[in-house]
């Protein structure tokens, strides 16, 4: 109050109207450095942020390592956070943060048309070109193939067992969708580069080196060891989105299966495609969190080179293909 | 990356962080950095908030007249 009962107002002309200070997280302060120390963090980047530049430095990584290439075929999110959980902002170990990549929607490849084209050169030939393909992305990322199909539909048929009206269940026929050539015995890696010598055909050769490169470059790390206090905040959790989808023709049983499944997936918080546990101070954690990523990543980005090669794999070849047919027919 | 290519602002970048993660930093030696990064501060300033609060809702009380024909306390 001022004299004789009168108000004074404060003056504020010499504050400053907007005053910022982040409050920075002290793990991130130390990756931030770890970062820089290890060469990974570009100095460049730094804005006097340090999430900024921590940000710039994830996303700079991934860019490096093919992101471009991979978001042709795959779509992805990467996350570095003080949790595993999305929807929480609590620790889930004061010491550690967690580098994250999960699924926004899952990339779709068939491979009918590509088991027909590799059969005549060799029976054992698609079977041993499909594992190559899946089980090298499904090292990194969840594929879901015939088998999760194959999986529901034993699913559906115990939850109708005994029903009266069971046989009016509409159950797809996902035996159908699987070519016989699926289930000869695959190649070993030694015996498929033989042949690949002995090939004629320049399309099937490119596209057999393509999946033995891919197979190559996932195998070269495996994916980061998970600590059991970190497994546990996952007990509760549905399984990973898919990243990947394959079936062998477009919109087959297979994939009716994978819509049908994609509805409930969502009902409970999913494990992440891919978690590596950090801890900022030692370097070594930092790097293999990081070389993991990025080991991910050029997985993704041969996955994705080798998905251009696929007969019939794009929509609008797929429409060609179709439109062939039917002058064919006609 | 860039660690041949631009030791200075690497060791510039370096040495600010390592002040951040040692609170020496500027930004920390400000009455507001300080109690960001000082959570008994943030503890003790929540006390004195609620204190306050409590003190204002007391001075907002007033008489209520008691019903008619209730005899007054003693």
């Amino acid at each position: 109050m001022g004299e004789n009962g009168s108000a004074l107002l404060p003056r504020l002309d010499r504050v400053a109207v907007k005053r910022q200070i982040a409050g920075e997280d002290p793990r991130a302060i130390v990756l931030a450095r770890t970062l820089t120390e290890l060469g990974i963090a570009d100095p460049n980047d730094w804005q006097r942020s340090v999430s900024g530049y921590v940000h710039r430095t994830l996303d700079r990584w991934i860019r490096q390592h093919g992101r471009d290439v991979v978001r042709d075929e795959f779509s992805l999110d990467a996350t570095l956070s003080n949790t595993t959980d999305p929807s929480s902002s609590e620790d889930l170990d004061p010491n550690l943060l967690y580098l994250t990549v999960g699924a926004n929607a899952a990339g779709y490849f068939v491979l009918g048309p590509t088991v027909d084209l590799l059969k005549p050169a060799d029976p054992r030939l698609p079977v041993t070109f499909y594992h190559l393909l899946v089980d090298a992305v499904g090292r990194w990322v969840r594929v879901y193939d015939y088998r999760d199909a194959l999986e529901r539909v034993e699913m559906w048929k115990n939850w109708i067992e005994g029903e009266a009206n069971a046989e009016e269940y509409e159950i797809p026929e996902v035996g159908g969708s699987i070519p016989a050539a699926m289930k000869e015995k695959p190649l070993s890696i030694e015996a498929l580069r033989r042949l690949i010598t002995s090939l004629q055909d320049e399309r099937i050769r490119r596209l057999l080196d393509a999946a033995v490169n891919l197979d190559r470059i996932s195998r070269a790390s495996s994916p980061p060891e998970i600590s059991e206090s970190t497994r546990e905040a996952f007990m509760d959790a549905n399984p990973p989105l898919p990243g990947l989808v394959v079936s062998f023709k477009r919109q087959d049983a297979i994939m009716g299966c994978f819509d049908e499944e994609s509805e409930t997936m969502l009902e409970v918080t999913p494990e992440p495609c891919f978690l590596a546990e950090i801890n900022p101070q030692d370097t070594r954690s930092v790097r293999r969190a990081f070389d993991s990523l990025a080991a991910l990543s050029m997985t993704l980005t041969a996955a994705s080179r080798l998905a251009r090669l696929l007969p019939g794999n794009s929509e609008t070849e797929a429409q060609d293909e179709g439109t062939c047919r039917d002058r064919g027919d006609s | 990356m860039s660690e041949t290519k631009t030791p200075s602002t690497r060791k510039a970048v370096l040495a600010e962080l390592t002040d951040l993660a040692e609170g020496r930093h500027p930004d920390y030696q400000t009455i507001t950095g300080r109690f960001i990064r000082d959570p008994e501060f943030q503890h003790a300033s929540e006390i004195l908030y609620r204190a306050i609060r409590a003190e204002q809702r007391c001075h907002r009380s007033g008489e209520i007249n008691p019903p008619l024909g209730w005899l007054l306390p003693a």
